[in-house]
């Protein structure tokens, strides 16, 4: 017996959904027709604030519902000093260390060789504008220690050497309750080049 | 089930779930070998930044022979290559070499020459300043060792070998067509005689000299062009990490 229309309907949204396939999603919409109306009708408006409320800031390019977002608008945050991530959940993992008092700047990706992603198809343009118009003291390249990574803090460190601004990047080496055995050659010599007076 | 020991240089990886990645490696002994390795995204995981494409690993996966997905049980970095990833001109020289060994090799087609030469020019590529003349030597040299190479001796109508200035290079057939049998419907692109004794440099000039061999100005876009249609010619389509390298004085 094949399902009435609106259980297939709900089960195939659901497995638009990164991660979700069909069982999933099947086991979601039983789960839900089982919840009260309220609940349910607070799930759909949800989502549908989220399309309608949040956007992206237009300073920072963060998610934000309000633009310009709580941190560009915040006089207490050091707007001479721009941190760069690449998507914004790199953002909310800085914001949640609670030591960072700059501003920051989100690329929205990261630049890619092998994947065809050039600098234009991520906005360092308006990364180099904010610079210039706001007399930036410093950027901290905070993108991932990856081949994506490097090619992206690099782009930009060529970019803006010209600008005589600050650039500095965060440090790569081993985490925090790792083990040193275990770590590879590169980590360990970013770990060495890295270290610091006690 | 079977354990597979190998030489392996990253090409690309993927993340397969929050704690998975799946790599793929050009192995010297099994050809291009997909991997998954568990927990290799975890910050603390034992496998470190090993996965990163460029990287010379010695693997050990195990798997049932000529399935398209293994799982990778240990890995030991051979180099890691990293000073490619200080520098952004060798960075994206390094992607092209990378997306062209992906693009012309198979899983389970053993090439330890081409595996050689790949080692042997991001090895150089770390420290020449002549990358130019390294990225034409590596196009033509993996051309040629896919099974392509180009006949440059003799022309493809007469069999004689070439005298006149201007040369025809057919790119499906993959040889000249000399000045006398040229005329104006003849296929492929019109080369010097001057750029078909470089390219004949290219397949031979042994990789210690690379910094000896230089193109003369207007002779580099040439033969830039002429390798770049070749290799497209072949492979059906355009490399997507050439447009990085193209828009960079070299």
């Amino acid at each position: 017996m094949k399902y009435s229309d609106s259980i297939a309907k709900l089960i195939d949204e659901f497995k638009r959904l990164p991660g979700i396939g069909q069982k999933t999603a099947e086991r979601l919409v039983f789960f839900l027709l089982k919840e009260q109306k309220d609940a349910v009708r607070g799930l759909s408006e949800a989502i549908l604030n989220l399309k309608d409320k949040v956007q992206s800031c237009s300073k920072c390019n963060s998610i934000t519902e309000n633009d310009p977002c709580n941190v560009c608008s915040n006089p207490k945050r050091e707007q001479k000093i721009i941190c760069v991530v690449e998507e914004p959940h790199d953002l909310y993992a800085i914001e949640r260390m609670g030591e960072y008092h700059g501003s920051y700047y989100v690329l929205m990706g990261s630049i890619s060789p092998l994947e065809g992603v050039g600098p234009e198809e991520i906005q360092i343009n308006r990364l180099v504008e904010r610079v210039k118009k706001d007399g930036i003291q410093e950027v901290i390249l905070a993108t991932n220690p990856n081949m994506e990574g490097d090619a992206t803090a690099i782009f930009i460190y060529k970019t803006l050497k010209s600008l005589g601004v600050k650039v500095t990047r965060i440090a790569r080496g081993l985490p925090v309750g790792s083990n040193l055995e275990y770590a590879d050659e590169v980590t360990i010599l970013r770990s060495f080049e890295g270290r610091m007076e006690m | 089930m079977p354990l597979f020991k190998t030489e392996a240089i990253v090409l690309q990886r993927f993340n397969l779930t929050e704690s998975s990645l799946i790599v793929t490696s050009f192995t010297r002994d099994f050809g291009k070998v997909k991997c998954v390795v568990k927990g290799a995204r975890k910050i603390k995981s034992r496998y470190g930044g090993r996965f990163e494409p460029f990287t010379c690993l010695n693997i050990i996966y195990s798997g049932k022979e000529h399935q398209n997905l293994y799982i990778l049980n240990h890995c030991d970095t051979i180099r890691p290559f990293y000073n490619l990833r200080e520098d952004y001109i060798r960075l994206t020289t390094g992607c092209y070499f990378t997306e062209i060994i992906s693009s012309f090799t198979r899983e389970a087609e053993k090439n330890e020459e081409l595996f050689h030469l790949f080692f042997r020019a991001l090895d150089i590529l770390e420290s020449t300043d002549n990358i130019s003349v390294l990225i034409r030597i590596f196009e033509m040299r993996t051309i040629a060792l896919s099974g392509y190479s180009p006949k440059f001796d003799s022309c493809l109508i007469c069999k004689n070998e070439p005298k006149s200035k201007y040369i025809n290079f057919h790119f499906q057939s993959g040889g000249i067509i000399c000045g006398k049998c040229l005329n104006s419907s003849s296929p492929g692109r019109r080369i010097t005689l001057g750029t078909l004794n470089y390219l004949k440099k290219v397949l031979t000039i042994n990789f210690s000299s690379i910094d000896r061999l230089r193109f003369p100005k207007g002779q580099d876009k040439e033969i830039a062009l002429l390798t770049q249609m070749y290799l497209k010619t072949i492979i059906g389509r355009e490399c997507k990490s050439y447009k990085f390298i193209a828009k960079q004085e070299l």
